[in-house]
């Protein structure tokens, strides 16, 4: 387990059979679902069988992320290729509209970058999820339309992107993300 | 502490603020442009303009503008 300013990033191949199924608990929450590009019902079975695959496998990385102790989102990587790939996460159902969210981000995105040592990021977004949206922006993940097939369909989306190098000489010491930071952080003491 | 004051104040946290047309009646989730973000920093204005904090919770449970001018006006008594 890897700790990054008191936030852990657990891999999904160590997690325990409650943490596994706390995990899937989330994934199927309707507030989590709603915005998944797949947003398929996921069962048990289909859960340990991706568990599973995740072993040995280099293009996708899941982590369980705690504060301290307490299990608060999830954080994943796929299509990993020369220090890219396409970011995934979310925060569990009870710490939606909290101040854990700008924490959240702010340190997992510095663990990838700083820890994982990925070049760039990308990301993909609903278009209607505002939540979203108006996080990747104020992190300074850059904006585009795009489609991608979905079960043979074609949806909209929006496609993101943050460098390194943007991460650590703008975003990072960005003053109103730290002014949100340092006050989230007061508030978790 | 003004209502009109305080709905200034809480309009300026939207990233279309200059444009809202909202009164202290408004429940403020309902709000095109509002999300947890917007949500965040109208609690950071909350401690910075009237040193009040709110807790998460308090927060989550408040529907209209109003509900919040109410909310932090109890705390201004205590």
């Amino acid at each position: 387990m890897i700790i990054q300013n008191n936030f852990n990033y657990k891999n999904f191949c160590e997690l325990t059979s409650e943490e596994q199924l706390l995990v899937l608990q989330w994934r199927n929450h309707k507030t989590i679902r709603k915005w998944m590009i797949n947003k398929e019902f996921i069962t048990i079975n289909k859960h340990k069988t991706f568990l599973m695959q995740l072993h040995n496998n280099n293009e996708k990385k899941y982590w369980l992320v705690m504060k301290g102790t307490d299990p608060v989102g999830v954080s994943s990587l796929t299509d990993i290729k020369n220090r890219s790939a396409e970011w995934g996460y979310y925060l569990a159902p009870e710490y939606h509209e909290t101040s854990l969210a700008i924490e959240f981000y702010y340190f997992t995105l510095d663990y990838l970058f700083n820890f994982i040592k990925l070049e760039m990021i990308c990301g993909f977004e609903l278009v209607n999820n505002q939540n979203a949206s108006s996080l990747n922006s104020l992190f300074g993940f850059t904006k585009e339309k795009t489609t991608k097939a979905v079960n043979g369909i074609q949806i909209d989306l929006i496609y993101r992107k943050l460098s390194k190098r943007k991460w650590i000489e703008k975003i990072k010491k960005d003053k109103k993300i730290l002014k949100l930071l340092n006050f989230a952080l007061s508030r978790s003491l | 502490m003004e209502p009109n004051v305080f709905l200034e104040n809480f309009k300026k946290q939207f990233i279309d603020g200059d444009k809202l047309e909202i009164a202290m009646k408004t429940e403020f989730r309902q709000i095109e442009s509002y999300d947890s973000l917007t949500g965040m920093t109208i609690i950071v204005m909350i401690k910075d303009e009237y040193n009040v904090d709110i807790t998460d919770n308090e927060y989550k449970s408040q529907k209209s503008i109003n509900d919040l001018f109410n909310l932090i006006q109890s705390k201004l008594k205590t």
